[in-house]
């Protein structure tokens, strides 16, 4: 295979072996980088003198005999809300145009710590935003398979670009499906693990409760070891989870006897006949290797999509109150304190970015409180009980991450349509469970389709272990986008 | 479920967004669509539901309220799109007169408004970034806000940290501090000390 397309785990074990050297793997990608991104899309900024010298740290410490890290100059790239010291981080927003964070994001610090090499930043929705990477303020990425459509989103840059073989693999960050959607238009794998498994210190908050930062990789396994490396308790987030994170590469057993899938109807009602037989074909395979199959009802579904809708909003209309042009950002001038802060926040947040700051803040007004925010949070108690229910008679939950491939760009018309695009993802940010998509075959016309799976709270070891076999019986194998960063 | 134009208007206000009408125009159509959707959940019965607060259940870790290292002040205001040594500069909250006549009477409206953050945010002044300097605050805290005569931009210096409020120095003959383009003024009420700071 090329060397585009290397595995995160053989990229290691070749710079460990001696095979190659981490700078060459980083000069290698950064080529690759200048020449198919200008049409790709995926990099808002590319670090080429950083990457280059931390790979040589990462030789040297080679030459010295010194211990590797597990992603041992593994080239990743950081959707661009995960703030990183001296390199620029916009959120997809020009509200932070410009700024340099003086810090960097705990995930950021954890990759580094082993070993991995960060290449640069990746476009997204403006503050994750979207579902199709459309709302970025800089610039459109393209789905590598057809770059007549969307990546999905909003992690859309991560998921082209692990696509394309332009990093090995990649963080996104998934507030109500920001990982496992634009991982299923690409062809690729995407984790969100529970709420409070990985710190959120020094991600660009979109929605606090739902937010969680999970790797984009091209194999489970690649999965695994980026996730092995990034959970874990952070005293810095306050609701990151104190408890024994596992051995998530040992958790790639290959058997699924025995393991009980849930097939919840609400999420086999709507959806292209392409993704239904893609489906069907993924639960003969578990079937073949000895899983049972139950059918079984989660009966608030259909409440996640409003659910979703006032939450997400509430919050960010609370956590983008601070870029108000006073202590980083771009600034607006004005003559008084309101104008400036009121000028800078109309000129610095795209649309959508405004729409949900003002759904949030009429659903946070006094006196409606009650009727939506609140409300709101009861259906998520309610969608909550649905799964403990579920995990009671299952132990994964299996759906398509989404009703149709990657669509066209332009083709959601209006918000509402585009929020319909994230039904199937939801829930599991409501109800703070972990969720993985991997690849499950490809349309007639040759794109991606995914197959989500869902687990008890804080068991990513199942998903994965489940998520591999899919992988193995009807994944993608070696077929890679035959469009832009194709072999072809 | 339609929302007036005036329901639009005052949620821009409340959040600090300054709209242009044809986007007020816009926002009014799809918001009402958006809340449309929702309308449905008023139907679903969640008496005796709890909100759900936490994903997974936890307890509130809590730490010993000692000191700890953080960011220091000039790390702190490297992204500041404007800053006088440990401060964060912004305009004053007090729009400058339309025309400033010569012995005109300054502004004197009450300087606490000019640092008054917006609905739901952090105040923009409260963030940690270390001591104020006391040469440039102490000894304006509480003076009255001083207009330079037609100033392109007043300026409001605002100290970085809530630090208790120095003792005003005596402004008993009401003769504004000299002409200045730069305005220093403080919250009018002094915060509760901040803890955990080391001595």
């Amino acid at each position: 295979m090329t060397q585009a397309f290397w595995s995160a785990a053989e990229t290691a074990r070749r710079v460990a072996a001696g095979e190659t050297t981490a700078v060459a793997v980083v000069d290698a990608m950064l080529a690759r980088i200048a020449a198919i991104d200008g049409e790709l899309g995926a990099y808002l900024a590319v670090d080429a003198a950083g990457a280059r010298a931390r790979a040589g740290e990462i030789d040297a410490a080679r030459a010295a005999g010194a211990p590797l890290g597990p992603l041992a100059g593994v080239p990743i790239a950081l959707k661009d809300v995960l703030v990183t010291r001296g390199l620029a981080t916009t959120a997809g927003s020009k509200i932070l145009a410009g700024w340099i964070p003086p810090y960097d994001a705990h995930v950021v610090d954890k990759l580094r710590a082993a070993g991995a090499v960060v290449l640069g930043k990746v476009n997204c929705d403006e503050f994750a935003m979207g579902s199709s990477t459309e709302n970025s303020a800089y610039r459109v990425t393209r789905n590598p398979w057809d770059p007549s459509r969307v990546p999905g989103g909003s992690s859309g840059g991560s998921s082209a670009a692990v696509a394309a073989g332009l990093c090995a693999a990649s963080l996104g960050t998934d507030t109500g499906g920001s990982i496992r959607q634009p991982a299923a238009f690409c062809g690729v794998v995407g984790m969100k693990p529970t709420y409070g498994r990985v710190s959120r210190w020094g991600v660009v908050a979109f929605a606090s409760s739902l937010d969680q930062v999970g790797p984009l990789t091209r194999s489970v396994a690649d999965a695994a070891l980026v996730l092995q490396a990034i959970a874990g308790f952070d005293a810095r987030d306050s609701t990151s989870l104190d408890v024994p994170v596992p051995e998530y590469p040992a958790a790639l057993t290959g058997d699924v006897r025995g393991l009980r899938f849930g097939l919840p109807q609400e999420y086999f009602e709507a959806m292209d006949d392409e993704v239904r037989t893609a489906m069907a074909r993924a639960v003969a395979a578990l079937v073949e290797r000895g899983a049972e199959v139950v059918d079984l009802s989660l009966p608030h579904t259909g409440l996640a999509l409003p659910a979703y809708y006032l939450i997400a909003p509430a919050e960010a209309s609370s956590n983008l109150a601070r870029f108000d042009g006073v202590r980083y950002g771009r600034r607006a001038e004005a003559d008084t304190l309101d104008a400036m802060m009121a000028r800078t926040r109309d000129e610095g947040f795209g649309p959508e970015a405004k729409r949900r700051i003002l759904l949030g803040t009429y659903a946070l007004r006094t006196g409606y409180y009650d009727a939506y925010y609140k409300k709101a949070q009861q259906l998520r108690t309610l969608i909550k009980r649905d799964f403990d229910r579920a995990f009671r008679y299952c132990d994964v939950i299996l759906t398509p991450t989404t009703p149709t491939a990657a669509f066209a760009f332009g083709a959601k018309a209006t918000p509402v349509d585009m929020y319909l695009a994230d039904v199937f993802t939801l829930s599991c940010n409501l109800a703070g469970l972990p969720g993985i998509s991997v690849p499950c075959g490809l349309t007639e016309g040759g794109l991606p389709i995914g197959a989500q799976l869902l687990g008890r709270p804080l068991d990513e070891a199942t998903l994965l272990r489940a998520g591999a076999v899919i992988e193995a019986a009807v994944g993608l194998g070696d077929r890679r986008p035959p469009g832009i960063g194709g072999i072809a | 479920m339609a929302l007036t134009r005036k329901e639009v208007e005052e949620i821009a206000l409340l959040a600090r967004l300054s709209l242009a009408p044809e986007e007020l125009d816009r926002l009014q159509g799809e918001l009402g669509a958006i809340l449309s959707h929702f309308e449905a959940i008023s139907a679903v019965d969640t008496d005796g539901v709890p909100a759900m607060t936490h994903a997974v259940p936890m307890d509130l870790r809590l730490r010993p309220d000692v000191a700890q290292p953080s960011m220091d002040p000039q790390t702190a205001l490297s992204g500041a799109p404007r800053r006088d040594g440990d401060l964060f500069v912004v305009p004053s909250s007090i729009a400058p007169p339309a025309r400033a006549g010569a012995g005109a009477e300054p502004a004197r409206s009450a300087p606490a408004a000019a640092v008054a953050p917006p609905v739901g945010a952090s105040s923009p002044v409260a963030l940690a970034a270390g001591t104020p300097s006391p040469a440039a605050v102490a000894p304006r805290v509480d003076a009255p806000v001083v207009v330079a005569p037609a100033p392109a931009a007043a300026a409001t210096v605002a100290p970085a940290v809530a630090a208790p409020a120095a003792p005003a120095p005596a402004q008993t003959d009401g003769v504004p501090e000299p002409v200045s383009t730069k305005v220093v003024t403080a919250p009018s009420a002094a915060p509760p000390p901040p803890k955990g700071r080391t001595p």
